[in-house]
């Protein structure tokens, strides 16, 4: 089903109503502040759907040196996908636990799916701060 | 927050009756907004003999994070501080369902200055009080971690209990823990983070008291730096090095990474300015350890404050940052990765 206008300028458009027109009625700052971040989780809805086909990809991929018993490609639905990263979390999640998987294995892996995620709820992280020596 | 406001002024009225006798009349009462495991509210009382004064009540909220104390158990705690001349409010009238049925309560006098973290790192007029402020907080926390259990007023403490090993780091461990095992999600990194810690035990293993959230955003900062040391509701026997290492964490550090006490000054200086206060060594291990542990320990607070919001408290700022717990394992994963250099 193609909507139009789309879910992203939906959500966008409420990012801006909230921010902008709604905002500027406030004098309480806590609740001008509430504005700020609703309009943050709006936006972050957007940079999540832009961006999670591909994380998704990047999360099974790369757990793969991880983990045996792994699907060869992701399921097509949205509810497969995450039922099936939900599962290899939680496996991945136990075998640090236990000591099955090693620190310095899994380190780089969480490390990438991380700044995956960083990527999407706080687009203006640093996440090249600090890992070189200066 | 406080649903009856009506009620609630009649219930403070009748408290400061109580105890200032009938001539005391309190004037006004604004909700304070800032903390989000206790309802804070500013109260002007005109006390029997004219006097003017202004206070902040203190009441439990309906949830908080796991391992926060209630009103009545900080109000014990922030009694040892006073007494131990720690530069906090003083507190006092501490009652029982004042705001809400089984919340505890307590009146604090008011304290001047500004505490929100952005503002105190940003505004022009505190340049100054920036520049005062590493001395000051390394002779405060000097002073909290000279209570001791064993010594007065430590002694007097029965909020919290001792640890039955006395090992601070053990301690720490199992708070990780607890809150792992409460928590609705599983995360790898958690357990890849908390895995590291207890592999690479800290080399201090020292009780002492901690204010438990020792960061900016809690420290109250005039012109002439700090004022007051707010929230004690996360204070406990711990490591020393726990609070110097809690105001390094990145997300305290509100952007200005490049300064890592707290956002406004450098490591050396603040940790010399302690070691002189405290006749207590800085050894970077320990400060390494307790900075992962701290990061752990917020990325979980996140996934908590999300889960209350899911729970009924509906405040939009607690399930915004169920998010944010990414950031805090990423930081984690850092300091591992690079060990002490990483600091």
């Amino acid at each position: 089903m193609q909507y139009r206008p789309s879910q992203e300028e939906l959500l966008l458009a409420i990012a801006e109503f909230i921010e902008g027109d709604v905002r500027k009625e406030l004098s309480d700052p806590a609740l001008s502040f509430r504005c700020l971040i609703a309009a943050n989780l709006a936006r972050m809805c957007v940079f999540e759907r832009r961006m999670e086909e591909w994380h998704d990809g990047l999360e099974l991929d790369g757990v793969r040196g991880l983990l045996d018993d792994l699907p060869a490609a992701l399921p097509p639905t949205k509810e497969a996908r995450a039922d099936l990263l939900g599962e290899i979390n939680a496996r991945l999640a136990r075998a640090l636990r236990k000591g099955f998987v090693s620190i310095d294995d899994a380190a780089p892996y969480l490390r990438d799916v991380l700044k995956g995620r960083l990527a999407v709820t706080n687009p203006r992280f640093d996440a090249d701060f600090g890992w070189e020596t200066p | 927050m406080i649903s009856d406001f009506h009620a609630a002024y009649e219930a403070i009225e009748a408290v400061v009756a109580s105890h200032l006798g009938e001539g005391a009349h309190v004037h006004g009462l604004k909700p304070l907004h800032g903390g989000a495991c206790q309802d804070n509210l500013r109260v002007d009382v005109r006390f029997p003999d004219g006097s003017e004064h202004r206070m902040v009540v203190r009441s439990d909220a309906p949830s908080s994070i796991p391992g926060t104390l209630d009103r009545s158990r900080e109000y014990n705690i922030l009694t040892a501080a006073t007494a131990a001349g720690v530069r906090t409010p003083a507190a006092r009238w501490l009652t029982h369902g004042l705001l809400r049925p089984n919340a505890w309560a307590y009146f604090l006098d008011w304290s001047d200055g500004v505490a929100i973290g952005r503002k105190v790192l940003k505004t022009d007029e505190l340049a100054d009080a920036r520049r005062r402020l590493p001395l000051q907080l390394a002779e405060q926390a000097a002073r909290i971690h000279a209570i001791t259990p064993t010594s007065e007023p430590g002694s007097s403490i029965t909020a919290v209990d001792v640890p039955s090993d006395g090992d601070a780091v053990l301690e720490g461990l199992r708070i990780l823990r607890e809150l792992i095992r409460r928590l609705e999600r599983v995360s790898p990194a958690t357990e890849l983070i908390y895995r590291w810690l207890a592999e690479n035990p800290a080399p201090s293993r020292d009780l002492t008291l901690v204010h438990g959230d020792f960061r900016t955003g809690n420290f109250m900062v005039g012109p002439d730096g700090l004022e007051n040391l707010l929230d004690w509701e996360f204070s406990r026997w711990s490591s020393p090095f726990e609070d110097l290492a809690w105001l390094s964490v990145r997300d305290w550090r509100f952007g200005r990474l490049t300064s890592p006490i707290g956002g406004f000054a450098q490591r050396e200086p603040f940790y010399a300015a302690y070691t002189e206060a405290s006749g207590r060594a800085v050894d970077l291990s320990d400060i390494h350890w307790w900075e992962i542990n701290g990061n752990l320990r917020w990325a979980l607070g996140c996934a908590f404050q999300a889960q209350r919001y899911s729970e009924g408290q509906r405040d939009l700022e607690l399930i915004a940052i169920g998010r944010r717990s990414a950031e805090m394992e990423y930081e984690a994963l850092r300091l591992i990765e690079r060990g002490v250099a990483g600091l």
